[in-house]
C-alpha cells in the first residue's frame, strides 16, 4: 500500500481549518454532555495551547483516513471523572473505582472519534479508528515535544460547575482535495445529529 | 482442506477481512504495550526516593507518591504544585537557587538540604538534580530531580563520628598513595601530635617523628608499609611481620613520651590490599609494666643464678670468698674516692679472680666491665667518667652484699625472720607423717602447703651412709698427697636426714675428715716411729641419746698441739702475747674462731685455716649446741657435737 505523501498545510484553507475544529469539538461536546447527563458544561478557550501537561491522566485516540489523520486527547484527573459519574450512577465519589473512571474516559475518546468518524464517511471521507488508550498525562508533553506547523492543534476546556477536562486535538491533512465538501462555510450549521443515543455505550 | 475455507463474496470483502485482521492484531499490541507502561509507571510511583520532572521554574510535570507525600498533596494534584513548595524559608531559596543556576552544559549537580516533614521534623535529604534530556528545549529545560532521605545514614554517622571522637585509639586508612583519608578516629590526632592528618603521608606523622627510635627492621618495615598496598594479601602479610609495632614517641616541652602500640590491618578488594588500616594505641601503661616485669625477672633470675653459684661453692671456700671481699671492696672504694687508677684496676683484678675462684659469674661480670673501663683509661685518667666509675664500683659492693645475704639464707644465718630449722625439721616430718595417714580429701591440702614451704612430698631422707663411698674417694686422694695412709670407719647407725640437712651434715664430716687427715692423722714414717699401725684411723659415730643426737669424728693420729695453737694465736692477735696461762679448752675454743688457721700456707688442703669456724656455723644452723673438742697427745681427737633428735631419722 503505497503512504500518502505528506503535503504542506502551513496555509490550510481557513473554513476547511475552521470546521474540522468545529467538528471535533462539537462531537467532544455532544459525547460528554450526552455521556454525563451533564446541564452546565461549558467550553472555554485555554490561555495555552501549547502546555506540556494539562492533566494527570490522558486518554487518547487516532481517527485516520488516507485524507486526514486526527488525534483526539483528553486530559483528565481521576477525581472529576469520579464525581461526574458519581452524580450521574447516583453513588457516592468513593464508590467509583479507579478503573471505572479510567474506562469512562478511554470511552469517551472511543465514542467522540466514532462520532467524527461517521461524521467525515457522512462526506465521503473514509477513515479508520485506532484503539482507545489511557496514559499518564506528562506523555503529553512528548507528543506535543515538536511543534509541526502544517498541523492544525487546538486545545479547550470543558467546564462544569464542580470539574473540567481539557480536551485537545491534533489534525494532520494529507489530501486536502479530498476534503472539498468540509471547506464550505456553512458545513457546520447545515450538520444535522446523527440521532445515536450514545448514552447506554459505556455503563 | 479448501472445503474449509468459507468462500469469499469478492475481493472488496477479502481486503476489509485482512485489513481487520491486522487491526486487530495491531490493536492487541497496543494493549500489552498499554500494560508495560502502566507497569513502568507503578515502579516510579512507588520509588521510596523523591522523583519529579519538573520545568526551570519548578513546576512539576510528572512525580511520584513520595514526592506527593512530601508535598501534602494528592498525587494526581500534583501537576498543579511546584517543587520549591517542599521547603520552608532558606532552604527553599537555596533549592530554587539551585535549579534557575544550573550550569549550562552540566548534566548533573549534587547536594544536601534538609526537608521539613508534616510532623515539623527536619529530615536530611541528598539531591540529584540532572537535565531531562528527554525532550527538546523548545519550551524550555526540564530537569529530573532525585531526593534521598539520607536521615538514617546521618544518624548512622553521628553515633559512628560520637564512637570516634569517645574511642581512646587512633583508627586510620591509608590509600595507595600513602595519604591518610578521611574518616579518621579523632584521638588519632592526639597520637600523632597533629591537628589535621586529612591528606597527610602516613610516614611523615607516624615514622619521621620517631626514626631514630627504630630499629633497622623497623625501619625497613616502615618504608615499605606504603609499597605493600597494591600487593596480594599473602605478601602483605609477610611484609607485615616488619612493620614497627611498638614505637616510642618522645615528649615534648618536658613531658613523659609515649609508647604507641601499633596493628596494620588490609582493606583487601578482589584479592589486592586496596588500603591499610592502622590501629594506634597508647601501651605506656603496659610496655612500662612488661619493662618492669622484664627488670624483676632479670633481678630474679640472677637472685636465683646467685643461689645456685652459693651452693656450688663449699663453706670453706664462701667463708675465704667473703674475707678477700671485705678486703678488696674497701680497698677499691677507697682508690676511688682517691681516684688512683692503679690500685683500682689491682683491686677490680684482685675482686675478679676471688668471683671466677668461687664462680660468682654476675660479679665476674660486672667487675670485668668495670676493670676494661679503667684499663682503657690507665694512662689518661682525664678521659674517666667518675660518676659512672663510683657507680659501678658502688655496684660491685652492692652485690657483693647481696652475695653475701645469699649465703646468710642459704646457711640459716640471716637475720631476717625464719622458723628455727628444728621446728622447721618438726613441720616436714609432721607433714610427711600426715600425707600417709590422711583421707584423699585433705592430701592435696597437704601437698599445697608442702609446696608453699618448697618441701616435695617424694623427698626422702638421704642416709649417713651414702657419704661413705665418696669420703673414703676424697680421704685416698687427700692421704695420698700427704704420703699418710688410713682407713674410714662408719658408725652411722642407719641415720639419715632430709636433704638440705644432708648436705649440711656432708660439709661438716667432710672438712673434719680432711681436718684430720691434715692436722690429726700423722705421716708414716712418724707413726712408725711412734709404734703405731701405719695406717690411721678415723671414725665416724653416731648416738642417740635422750636429748639428742650425738655425732663424733674420732682420729687417733698426733692430737691437738695446744703450745703451737697458742703461739699462732698470740702472734696473730687472738689473744694477747702476755696472756700465759690459757686452759686447752681456751685453746680449743680458738681454733674455730674465725678466720683461724694454724698455717698461714695457702697450700692447705682443709681450707685456709678457716675450716673448723665454718663447721661449728654449720651446726649452730642445725640446731647443734657448737663443736665440742677433746684431744690427747699422740692418741688422737675427738671432735663432737650433738644435734636435736627431731633432726635425725633412723
Amino acid at each position: 500500500m503505497k503512504a500518502a505523501r505528506k503535503e504542506d498545510h502551513s496555509a490550510v484553507d481557513e473554513n476547511l481549518r475552521n470546521n474540522l475544529i468545529e467538528i471535533v469539538r462539537k462531537k467532544v461536546f455532544e459525547t460528554f454532555t450526552r455521556s454525563t447527563r451533564l446541564n452546565d458544561i461549558q467550553m472555554v478557550e485555554l490561555e495555552n495551547k501549547d502546555d506540556f501537561v494539562y492533566g494527570h491522566w490522558l486518554s487518547f485516540i487516532l481517527i485516520s483516513g488516507s485524507a486526514i489523520k486526527i488525534m483526539l486527547k483528553m486530559h483528565f484527573s481521576t477525581i472529576a471523572t469520579k464525581k461526574v459519574l458519581a452524580k450521574k450512577m447516583r453513588k457516592e465519589v468513593p464508590a467509583i473505582s479507579d478503573r471505572v473512571a479510567l474506562d469512562f474516559l478511554r470511552e469517551q475518546c472511543n465514542l467522540t472519534a466514532g462520532g467524527i468518524k461517521a461524521t467525515l464517511n457522512g462526506q465521503g471521507v473514509i477513515t479508520g479508528l485506532s484503539i482507545p488508550l489511557v496514559t499518564r498525562g506528562f506523555d503529553e508533553a512528548i507528543f506535543s515535544d515538536s511543534l509541526d506547523p502544517s498541523k492544525i492543534m487546538d486545545a479547550w476546556r470543558l467546564e462544569w460547575d464542580d470539574g473540567s477536562i481539557v480536551c485537545s486535538t491534533v489534525i494532520e491533512i494529507l489530501k486536502e482535495q479530498e476534503l472539498a465538501t468540509l471547506k464550505e462555510s456553512s458545513f457546520g450549521k447545515e450538520e444535522e445529529e446523527d440521532g445515536e443515543d450514545l448514552d447506554g455505550e459505556f455503563l | 482442506m479448501t472445503s474449509n475455507i468459507r468462500p469469499l463474496v469478492n475481493e472488496g470483502q477479502l481486503a476489509e477481512a485482512v485489513t481487520a485482521d491486522g487491526l486487530r492484531a495491531s490493536h492487541d499490541v497496543m494493549i500489552s504495550l498499554e500494560k508495560c507502561k502502566s507497569s513502568s509507571e507503578n515502579i516510579i510511583d512507588s520509588l521510596p526516593d523523591i522523583f519529579a520532572i519538573i520545568t526551570r521554574d519548578g513546576r512539576i510535570l510528572k512525580g511520584n507518591f513520595e514526592a506527593a507525600k512530601c508535598l501534602n498533596v494528592d498525587f494526581e494534584q500534583m501537576i498543579e504544585s511546584n517543587i520549591t513548595d517542599l521547603f520552608h524559608g532558606e532552604t527553599k531559596l537555596i533549592f530554587k537557587t539551585k535549579i534557575e543556576a544550573f550550569p549550562e552544559g552540566a548534566k548533573e549537580v549534587t547536594f544536601e538540604l534538609p526537608l521539613k516533614h508534616k510532623d515539623d521534623r527536619s529530615v536530611e535529604y541528598f539531591w540529584t538534580i540532572s537535565t531531562f534530556d528527554q525532550l527538546s528545549r523548545r519550551r524550555g529545560q526540564l530537569f529530573r530531580v532525585l531526593g534521598r532521605d539520607i536521615s538514617e545514614i546521618r544518624e548512622f554517622e553521628k553515633k559512628l563520628t560520637q564512637i570516634f571522637s569517645a574511642i581512646p585509639l587512633g583508627i586510620l586508612t591509608v590509600l595507595a598513595n600513602g595519604e591518610i583519608e578521611w574518616p579518621y578516629s579523632q584521638y588519632s590526632e592526639y597520637l600523632l601530635d597533629s591537628s589535621v592528618l586529612d591528606g597527610k603521608n602516613i610516614e611523615d606523622v607516624l615514622y619521621k617523628p620517631v626514626w631514630e627510635n627504630l630499629d633497622s627492621v623497623e625501619k625497613m618495615g616502615a618504608s615499605q608499609l606504603v609499597k605493600a598496598i597494591g600487593t596480594d594479601p599473602m605478601w602483605f602479610e609477610l611484609s607485615k611481620l616488619h612493620f614497627p609495632r611498638e614505637i616510642f614517641k618522645s615528649g615534648s616541652d618536658g613531658e613523659e613520651g609515649i609508647w604507641l602500640g601499633i596493628s596494620y590491618h588490609p582493606i583487601i578488594h578482589e584479592n589486592v590490599v586496596e588500603k591499610i588500616m592502622i590501629i594506634i594505641e597508647d601501651k605506656s601503661e603496659v610496655i612500662k609494666a612488661r619493662k618492669a616485669m622484664e627488670v624483676q625477672r632479670h633481678i630474679e633470675d640472677g637472685r636465683v643464678k646467685r643461689i645456685l653459684e652459693v651452693q656450688e661453692c663449699s663453706g670453706a671456700l664462701l667463708e675465704v670468698t667473703f674475707s678477700d671481699f671485705d678486703n678488696l671492696i674497701p680497698r677499691l672504694i677507697k682508690g676511688v674516692e682517691d681516684r688512683d687508677l692503679k690500685i683500682i684496676s689491682r683491686a677490680l683484678h684482685a675482686i675478679k679472680g676471688v668471683a671466677r675462684t668461687a664462680g660468682f659469674s654476675i660479679m665476674k661480670g660486672i667487675v670485668h666491665e668495670c676493670e676494661e673501663q679503667v684499663v682503657t683509661n690507665l694512662d689518661s685518667p682525664e678521659k674517666v667518667d667518675w660518676d659512672k666509675l663510683t657507680y659501678d664500683c658502688q655496684s660491685i659492693q652492692k652485690e657483693s652484699d647481696e652475695l653475701r645475704s645469699v649465703c646468710f639464707a642459704l646457711t640459716g644465718r640471716s637475720n631476717s625472720l625464719q622458723i628455727r630449722h628444728e621446728n622447721f625439721q618438726e613441720v616436714i616430718l609432721g607433714l610427711h607423717t600426715l600425707l600417709e595417714k590422711t583421707s584423699s580429701t585433705h592430701h592435696d591440702n597437704v601437698l599445697n602447703i608442702m609446696s608453699r614451704l618448697g618441701i616435695s612430698h617424694k623427698s626422702k631422707p638421704i642416709e649417713f651412709m651414702s657419704f661413705n663411698q665418696i669420703f673414703e674417694k676424697e680421704a685416698i686422694k687427700f692421704s695420698n698427697r700427704l704420703g699418710k695412709k688410713l682407713t674410714l670407719e662408719f658408725n652411722w647407725y642407719g641415720a639419715s636426714a632430709f636433704k638440705n640437712d644432708a648436705e649440711k651434715f656432708y660439709e661438716i664430716f667432710l672438712q673434719l675428715m680432711v681436718n684430720a687427715i691434715e692436722h690429726g692423722i700423722e705421716a708414716v714414717k712418724d707413726r712408725k716411729q711412734k709404734n703405731k699401725a701405719e695406717s690411721g684411723r678415723i671414725i665416724f659415730n653416731v648416738t642417740k641419746h635422750a636429748d639428742g643426737v650425738e655425732f663424733t669424728v674420732t682420729d687417733d693420729g698426733a692430737g691437738i698441739d695446744t703450745d703451737h695453737i697458742l703461739k699462732i694465736a698470740k702472734e696473730n692477735r687472738y689473744i694477747s702475747p702476755k696472756k700465759k696461762l690459757v686452759s686447752r679448752e681456751d685453746v680449743y675454743k680458738i681454733i674455730v674462731k674465725p678466720g683461724f688457721s694454724s698455717k698461714g700456707d695457702e697450700q692447705n688442703i682443709s681450707g685456709r685455716g678457716i675450716g673448723l669456724s665454718s663447721v661449728n656455723d654449720a651446726i649452730s644452723s642445725l640446731g647443734g649446741d657448737g663443736i665440742k673438742i677433746a684431744s690427747q697427745k699422740d692418741k688422737g681427737s675427738t671432735f663432737s657435737f650433738k644435734i636435736p633428735l627431731k633432726m635425725i631419722q633412723f
